[in-house]
């Protein structure tokens, strides 16, 4: 293991390799900076140019991409008081009155610290956890893989968004929009009608974009929004630093927490944030100053929010189910680089399983010293106004979308589900489940089809197949329940 | 009954109408290729009823505590707001500057319709300079000819013509 782990360094190190990790590293921290424009709409904006790339290139351009976003998303969070993504709503508690109070820097060097130490505790968790998980992943069938996608699906819906049946009717449309075109196993086109575009069906990379970044830069330009109204950054750099190592154990606690929960597909990025910043107040002795610009509060956010890519990514690698939106959008990718995530992750390609674990590390530590070497002209980045931007945006993302099939289909496709997701999006309807629905469709329908033509229907009766399907059943009751005293309180 | 459920009332009978529509084409299909289509779109079905129902009696609840968002107006929360209305009104411009563009695409191609946008945009809208607008136009047109020639990248090309081809 440490001598293959070793043999994926030199791959990730090499020359022609690392440019593109750069690349990623690059779009991640501009991604990260703008917000809304979160890991989903990143991986869609780098999904296209991976065809036809050297896997280990690709992997560690978007890995490197994925990684720097939950450093570089703590900008718009102290800056603007404005989430750059979902996993750093919780930094805004502190870190924006933080930043009212001339404390921007220290905040944002805490966070960037943090945000490095949670990273390489995350990418260390992944690596260690490949040797257990080995056997344990490889003695899994295809029913109980079946059974975990439909477990993966029920939290993800359920724990995306506010209400939780539009959770679950939100992923089961993503599986309808993924049943476009040809059927497995039959020569048959379902819902195509006349349309050759439709026969292979709609691009993942075209309904990431769509669903993601057209509502934002719609949403962006019709409030007019300029991103920032802080323009300098204040001092107090090394004072951030030395917080993050005066609460290493917080820091370590809130890691450990932000793999623990990536783990878990659909729970990471929303809410890892929350439950670290909750476990920071309760286990802290003075709690007055939470809330007011305590730099703990910024501090166990950012610190578990890096970490939970690590974690996310045990999920989206051995059993192929995306712990988040962002790795919905790169098991997508893989697929296309001709990787099936699952058990192979560990055996034919382990090389790749490796150079993530290795890229994960490594982007965490370039990402978080070039957000301490680029705050200053960021925070002047992050004032320009949508419509001085957005065009160019728009203009990338419609390229990238022709690029999927070079026709037509590809720029009326991206612009009917923007168009849907803008909808979502302002009647309240979660997005993410959408995606991971379509991203996982095909493996449910391989998995059943697999399942009932092995082992007939006996597979039910499956004692490991039961305990999931109850655990299921629970996961959904429970979730439901709690959602709805949740919305009742509020 | 509120602007606002009315609008996500009927968002909701449009999907209900494109589920019912699936379950009904998925029937002319072999077994295999059918089966996993119907049984989504009857969840599907099942779980729009549910939560259409819950939703009128969320926004019931709301006009009871006296929420004057449920009454569909905008009050500064825009998570309330109905889309027909202030909302639409504007958004609207943008989405004609989209469809100009999508008309641009559709008659002269991209790379040129991409150049005639973006500075109109930066000028009009953005309310840039000319030398901005130009430079960042031309930076934009330079990364595409780069991509082009780094990925053998294709772009749509117009009906009448197009200059790059």
């Amino acid at each position: 293991m440490l001598a293959a782990a070793f043999d994926a360094l030199a791959l990730v190190l090499d020359p022609s390799r690392l440019v593109f990790m750069l690349l990623g590293i690059s779009v991640g921290l501009v991604v990260g900076i703008l917000p809304g424009l979160g890991g989903v709409v990143g991986m869609s904006l780098l999904l296209p140019f991976v065809y036809g790339m050297d896997p280990h290139a690709a992997t560690a351009m978007l890995i490197g991409m994925a990684a720097v976003i939950a450093t570089a998303d703590t900008f718009p969070s102290i800056l603007i008081g404005v989430p750059g993504s979902a996993g750093s709503q919780a930094t805004i508690l502190d870190g924006y009155p933080m930043a009212q109070q001339g404390k921007a820097g220290r905040a944002l060097s805490a966070a960037f610290s943090a945000s490095l130490i949670g990273g390489l505790v995350g990418a260390l968790v992944l690596f260690a956890i490949l040797p257990i998980a080995r056997p344990l992943v490889l003695a899994f069938q295809s029913p109980h893989l079946f059974m975990l996608t439909v477990l993966g699906l029920c939290v993800v819906g359920l724990l995306a968004g506010k209400y939780p049946f539009r959770g679950i009717l939100a992923t089961l449309i993503g599986i309808m929009i993924a049943m476009l075109g040809s059927a497995p196993a039959t020569v048959t086109f379902r819902f195509v009608g006349d349309s050759i575009y439709l026969m292979d069906g709609i691009p993942l990379a075209i309904l990431a974009m769509g669903l993601f970044a057209v509502p934002e830069i719609i949403d962006l330009l019709a409030d007019n929004r300029a991103v920032s109204r802080v323009k300098e950054v204040s001092s107090g750099w090394k004072d951030g630093v030395r917080d993050t190592l005066q609460n290493r154990w917080l820091v370590l606690r809130s890691a450990a927490l932000g793999v623990a929960v990536g783990a878990i597909p659909g729970l990471g990025g929303s809410v890892v944030d929350w439950l670290s910043y909750g476990q920071a107040v309760q286990s802290a002795k003075d709690k007055s100053g939470f809330g007011k610009g305590d730099v703990r509060g910024v501090i166990a956010p950012e610190s578990s929010n890096n970490a939970k890519e690590g974690g996310s990514l045990i999920p989206t690698m051995l059993f192929g189910i995306p712990g988040s939106g962002t790795t919905a959008v790169l098991l997508g990718g893989l697929i296309l680089l001709g990787i099936q995530p699952g058990p192979s992750m560990l055996t034919s390609d382990l090389s790749i399983t490796l150079t993530i674990v290795w890229t994960l590390a490594l982007a965490n530590v370039v990402g978080a010293f070039a957000c301490f070497l680029l705050s200053r002209p960021i925070a002047r980045l992050s004032t320009i106004p949508a419509a001085k931007f957005a065009p160019f945006l728009l203009i990338v993302m419609m390229v990238g979308a022709y690029q999927n099939t070079n026709q037509w289909g590809d720029l009326i496709a991206f612009i009917v589900i923007g168009l849907f997701g803008w909808l979502l999006k302002t009647y309240d309807w979660p997005r993410a489940p959408v995606l991971i629905g379509f991203v996982l469709a095909p493996s449910i329908e391989r998995y059943l089809t697999i399942s009932a033509s092995r082992y007939g229907w006996t597979w039910l009766t499956d004692p490991i197949v039961i305990v999931i399907g109850v655990l299921a059943v629970a996961v959904v009751v429970a979730g439901v329940r709690a959602k709805r005293k949740g919305l009742g309180e509020s | 009954m509120s602007q606002r459920l009315r609008e996500e009332l009927l968002f909701m009978a449009v999907l209900a109408g494109l589920m019912g529509a699936a379950l009904y084409m998925a029937t002319g299909y072999p077994f295999t290729a059918r089966l996993m289509p119907q049984v989504v779109a009857i969840a599907v079905l099942a779980l729009l009823s549910v939560e259409s129902v819950l939703t009128v009696r969320r926004y019931r609840a709301a006009r009871r505590s006296g929420d004057p968002a449920s009454d569909g107006e905008h009050v500064g929360d825009t998570g309330n707001e109905p889309v027909w209305g202030a909302k639409f009104r504007r958004t609207a411009p943008y989405l004609g500057w989209l469809a100009a563009l999508y008309l641009g695409i559709y008659l002269i191609g991209l790379t040129a319709s991409a150049a005639i946008f973006t500075v109109a945009f930066c000028r009009l809208v953005g309310k840039m300079s000319w030398l901005a607008a130009l430079l960042g136009t031309g930076l934009l047109m330079a990364a595409l000819f780069g991509l082009s020639e780094a990925f053998n990248m294709r772009w749509p090309v117009g009906y009448f013509f197009d200059p790059f081809r």
